[in-house]
């Protein structure tokens, strides 16, 4: 199958007063043509450095793309200039963010916003880039979209501008969407609609999609396939069928157990110890998950393990999985 | 274990209607928001009572009623036998001590000015309980019961991660040996591991200490999880009332349905086999709620019915009750 987008050995870190925060260390993963990955883990684990960095979005100084490549469409995206950059970002590779509201600019249209998207990237006159505007907006389910073009953000409730945010984001048929918690900042019932919605869109045209998560439950209702982050690593990558049904890392089994699953009647839920460890001081030589860690070997203590394939599709770093 | 004998807290008829700002008015026409509009339930000697809904539903406002913090447009609380709209400021005071709550958002319901011992401390003070020695003795324990350190009294909150800070809240709640806690949204904004321990940690308090608790989230794979009986709401109504194992086997109210097909399980089995009807439309809003059910904007079931009459909450099977016509 075509790959849309390979990561290699990407490392991101920040540099903050003498210290440094390696929020991306190192991961390799890659996104098929017309596929759904999912990059779940808690807050600071990395996962929407990961989505920065793709898009070239990471604030420098403090932070800094240290190694690693990432190849889109075969080629290298960090060896790309900053116009180049700029006619791919928004173009060819997408993103939704996670708080519609402050995103959209209060002071323009939601029609003007995405007919900016589009005036940018492909050559059409106003007039029509606002036609288009409209259809997108008809597309993405917003009702009389001739009138909620015309409308400002605060008129438009947080499910609508994140479908506003989507409509522009899919304005120039990207190849790549990354969508970084789309749905976190609204209802169930709305964020339900907002999924269904990217579905149809993956359908329809195609699009390969980047979903970053820190729920599981979404990523067992979207995804194909899902990588698990921890201290900026990732620590289990398979189909969301073989994740789900037969976790190898004790991480992704310890994060399985601890969240309620309403199928299965349970008296106590199974916590993971302790808390996510501080990026700034992590020591390189001993496994990030080993003071958490309930299975751990001696030879935890002596080095980062490696990230292999145990399985067809499924990748673990784990010392314990490793032969 | 659980000892069952009557109710703890009923509400009757309980109501509380906002007045919306004169300017406002004028843009919108309406001037009353209608926040809680007629509840009436009752939460048993310890049990939990699960109270779920969408943001802007009342399920915060009914926890802030509950606990006195506002005083109801119109209805009763009855309270361990008093009723508190009624008592004296003493007797209301007094009462206050035996219900307490638990907040959201562990970093702004901490001082931070204040170390977490005299934080803990000044619920003492503040009914001029115990010697000084008694009370730091006391908060110490506090804090132990609930996993933390006793030396950490003499640290800032800042110096501790959100889910230490959640239990620090916990054990301010528990100082003074409530019967009731009104927990709102306590694990919204802690991550899935740190998640379950404070989950974890509330039942065993529960076990040990026979409390009771109103658990309001928004999360309906918690809910299910930690309650006995959960209540659905909906612009300030409940439409359906059950015990949590009948409400996700059985649920009888079209808005109960579809929430429960919207939350998605972290298992793809049953992902794969979601029917995939969704609730269609927005909340819409409670300036100016549907007339009848209010509930039908985004119902398909739709009769005359509905937006002539309220449906009102009836018995339909064993302690399950809904609001709809056509259960």
């Amino acid at each position: 199958m075509e790959r849309v987008l390979e990561v290699k050995g990407l490392k991101t870190y920040f540099f903050r007063e003498g210290a440094v925060v390696k929020a991306v260390d190192g991961i390799d993963f890659h996104v098929d043509a017309g596929k759904i990955l999912g990059i779940v883990g808690e807050s600071g684990c990395g996962k929407s450095t990961v989505a920065r960095s793709i898009i070239r979005l990471i604030p420098s100084p403090p932070g800094r793309i240290a190694s690693g490549e990432i190849l889109f469409e075969g080629e290298d995206l960090l060896k790309k200039s900053d116009d180049e950059m700029k006619r791919i970002r928004g173009n060819k590779i997408s993103m939704v963010f996670q708080d519609p509201v402050s995103f959209l600019n209060p002071v323009y249209t939601a029609g003007d916003q995405i007919r900016e998207a589009i005036v940018i990237h492909q050559k059409l006159s106003f007039k029509s880039a606002w036609g288009k505007a409209v259809d997108l907006l008809r597309d993405v389910g917003i009702p009389s979209p001739d009138h909620q073009a015309r409308s400002y953000p605060h008129q438009l409730s947080g499910g609508m501008c994140q479908r506003v945010m989507i409509a522009m984001a899919i304005s120039c048929n990207p190849t790549l969407l990354i969508a970084d918690e789309p749905t976190t900042a609204l209802d169930v019932t709305i964020q339900a609609q907002i999924l269904e919605l990217l579905k149809g869109i993956r359908k329809r045209r195609s699009t390969s999609i980047i979903l970053i998560t820190h729920d599981l439950g979404i990523v067992a209702r979207f995804c194909d396939k899902v990588a698990v982050m921890y201290a900026g690593k990732i620590l289990e990558m398979a189909d969301v069928w073989s994740l789900y049904k037969n976790p190898q890392h004790p991480y992704t089994q310890g994060l399985l157990k601890s969240l309620p699953n309403p199928a299965i009647k349970q008296e106590r839920l199974e916590s993971i110890p302790g808390q996510p460890p501080d990026l700034t001081n992590l020591s390189e030589d001993q496994c990030v998950y080993l003071p958490r860690c309930h299975k751990a070997i001696p030879e935890c203590q002596r080095g980062q393990p490696q990230f292999v394939e145990i399985e067809p599709g499924q990748f673990v770093r784990c010392f314990r999985l490793v032969k | 274990m659980k000892n069952r004998n009557g109710i703890l807290v009923q509400a009757k008829h309980l109501t509380k209607h906002y007045e919306v700002k004169r300017w406002m008015s004028l843009i919108t026409g309406k001037n009353i928001i209608r926040a809680v509009d007629g509840l009436n339930f009752s939460i048993l000697r310890g049990e939990t009572l699960g109270l779920v809904g969408e943001s802007g539903c009342g399920k915060s406002t009914t926890g802030r009623l509950l606990l006195g913090l506002e005083a109801p447009t119109s209805g009763e609380i009855i309270f361990d036998g008093e009723n508190i709209l009624h008592c004296g400021r003493n007797a209301l005071r007094q009462l206050k001590r035996k219900m307490q709550v638990i907040f959201q958002d562990p970093f702004s319901s901490l001082n931070p000015r204040m170390k977490i011992g005299s934080t803990i401390e000044w619920v003492f003070k503040n009914f001029d309980l115990y010697s000084r020695e008694e009370r730091r003795r006391r908060a110490a324990q506090l804090l132990e019961m609930v996993g933390l350190d006793s030396k950490s009294m003499n640290r800032y909150p800042h110096e501790f991660s959100g889910g230490q800070r959640q239990r620090i809240g916990i054990a301010r709640a528990l100082a003074l040996q409530p019967k009731f806690i009104v927990a709102d949204e306590p694990v919204s904004s802690l991550d899935v591991s740190i998640q379950a321990q404070i989950l974890n940690l509330l039942k065993d308090l529960q076990n040990e200490l026979g409390l009771t608790y109103l658990f309001i989230t928004h999360d309906l794979r918690i809910v299910k999880h930690v309650s006995d009986r959960i209540a659905v709401m909906y612009l300030g109504k409940i439409v359906e009332l059950a015990k949590s194992d009948s409400l996700y086997e059985s649920p009888k109210h079209p808005y109960t349905q579809k929430l429960i097909e919207a939350v998605p399980f972290p298992d793809p089995g049953i992902e794969l086999n979601r029917k995939g009807v969704l609730i269609t439309g927005e909340l819409p809003s409670p300036l100016n709620p549907p007339s009848g059910c209010r509930f039908r904007t985004r119902c398909e079931q739709l009769d005359p019915i509905c937006s002539r009459e309220e449906p009102l909450l009836k018995e339909t099977g064993e302690n399950h009750f809904v609001a709809c016509h056509h259960v």
